[in-house]
């Protein structure tokens, strides 16, 4: 079933709606939180929730991509989850993604709209060849080991690696033009 | 910025580009689009060559001053991009990256007054190879399957060097230019030689460094290899096809095996056992089992001492 009839049965308030997101999404839901919680007790609960939010949010929200939303309601929730369960510990694979691009991002002191850096990451994403992009964001939103994405383009870990190192090189130039303080 | 502004930031990427992200790769494309693929490559090929005519400049030598890094790169060196970081140890790192030929490379570099380690720990090392110049000491290491690292440390400057890439012919090679820039060479020769070369070989799945020199008017090439295998009768890295008596013989405490035929042309080849390292050294004219194993003496650096044997 495609996305747009599974978001008009949410609307019609039709449990169906679920059940399709569940057989076409579940994996998805699972494999984000998963990196984050490796707890498949975790895991479970967290992708219920997912649906629950879901239920709950559809309507009003009427996403344009849903596996997107989908996506960062689950890695929301599992956030949460991690946070509430460890204050002070981390996941490994989301923090060394997150050690990766710390240096490159805006020091949170600085004052910055966040719909202007909104706009700045994604059209710096969107100038980038698709395949640097997908990188990026599977790296640092899905929280993928370099090894994974590797295998999933079928190239070295090792190009991975320095496409990922240009990237955050250039999106460091990017927010020094534009004043921000890193 | 604390992971939670990081996490926020990351939240800010439109969801169609997440969606993106997890589409599966569609690796066979429609017949209709060859003659677009076709085009399209005429239009690089055409674009390359009014880029080279046009020679635009590239910044080959990276000059940070604040911490006193100078790193050279190749001449044919491409898409560079640097950045200062920090080492495990904090210590201020100069990375830069770049493309040779279409193979990338990420080198690091660091001052300090002791060698460290620059090279990423993550992944099991499948391979590791230590040699010695007069001037320089080089670990070259393959990690798992497709990470090639080269470190050396420069006592003189005090500056630790690594270089990696995405397979070990090309590395090496590389590795040799930086060096080179550097006013050294990866090279193994006496000290007289002349004509010397460093290069880097595949030969028997094995990857070579190889030396060749000319010294006293005879052509020598010397190269080193390292191996898991440990059979007795150890591999012949030399590919230098004999046919003459063999004779078995010893460099230091490693076993070696030495060819020489009648027109002169010789070769020993000899096998350290504890580090895996396999050597070879052929000469193409005078030889005898005395300057074979004279030569291979002189350049035969231990990876690690003799252990005493009680």
């Amino acid at each position: 079933m495609d996305d747009k009839t599974i978001i008009d049965l949410l609307w019609s308030r039709s449990e169906m709606g679920i059940e399709h997101i569940k057989i076409k999404y579940d994996k998805l839901c699972s494999s984000i939180i998963r990196r984050i919680l490796p707890d498949n007790r975790d895991v479970e609960e967290c992708v219920s929730d997912t649906y629950i939010r879901i239920w709950n949010t559809i309507p009003p929200e009427r996403p344009r991509s849903l596996q997107g939303y989908l996506a960062k309601i689950a890695r929301n929730i599992a956030l949460d989850k991690y946070e509430y369960n460890h204050a002070q510990m981390r996941s490994n694979s989301l923090t060394l993604s997150f050690e990766e691009l710390e240096p490159f991002l805006p020091h949170p002191d600085t004052i910055y709209n966040n719909k202007f850096l909104h706009e700045l990451i994604n059209d710096f994403l969107r100038k980038q060849p698709k395949e640097n992009r997908i990188m990026f964001v599977r790296r640092y939103f899905y929280g993928e080991s370099n090894k994974a994405i590797a295998i999933y383009f079928r190239c070295s870990e090792e190009k991975v690696r320095i496409t990922l190192f240009r990237m955050r090189n250039q999106l460091r130039e990017i927010l020094q033009k534009e004043g921000m303080q890193l | 910025m604390n992971a939670k502004h990081f996490l926020e930031t990351m939240h800010l990427i439109d969801d169609d580009l997440l969606e993106e992200a997890y589409t599966p790769i569609k690796r066979k494309y429609p017949r209709s689009l060859f003659p677009i693929a076709i085009a399209a490559c005429i239009c690089l090929i055409v674009g390359l060559g009014v880029w080279k005519t046009l020679n635009i400049n590239r910044t080959l030598t990276i000059v940070v001053s604040e911490y006193d890094f100078l790193m050279e790169l190749p001449d044919n060196a491409k898409h560079v991009s640097h950045h200062v970081t920090e080492n495990d140890s904090n210590m201020p790192m100069l990375e830069a990256s770049f493309s040779v030929n279409e193979n990338d490379y990420l080198c690091r570099m660091v001052n300090t007054a002791e060698p460290i380690n620059l090279a990423d720990s993550d992944g099991d090392i499948v391979n590791t190879m230590d040699w010695q110049t007069q001037d320089l000491s080089f670990h070259y290491q393959q990690l798992e399957e497709d990470s090639f690292w080269i470190s050396w440390y420069d006592t003189e400057a005090e500056t630790q060097w690594c270089l990696s890439g995405e397979d070990s012919i090309s590395l090496l090679t590389t590795a040799e230019t930086l060096v080179q820039k550097l006013g050294y060479s990866m090279a193994i020769a006496p000290d007289g030689a002349k004509d010397i070369t460093y290069n880097a070989v595949y030969y028997k799945n094995l990857t070579i460094g190889e030396t060749t020199f000319v010294w006293n008017d005879i052509k020598h090439t010397y190269r080193i290899s390292s191996t898991i295998e440990i059979d007795e009768y150890f591999a012949d890295i030399s590919d230098f096809h004999l046919n003459g008596k063999e004779y078995n013989s010893e460099v230091l405490w490693c076993p070696a095996r030495i060819t020489i035929d009648a027109d002169g042309q010789g070769k020993i080849v000899w096998f350290d056992i504890v580090p895996g390292l396999l050597y070879s050294l052929t000469i193409d004219k005078n030889a005898s089992k005395e300057s074979l194993l004279y030569m291979a003496n002189i350049l035969f650096e231990p990876a690690q001492e003799q252990i005493p044997i009680e």
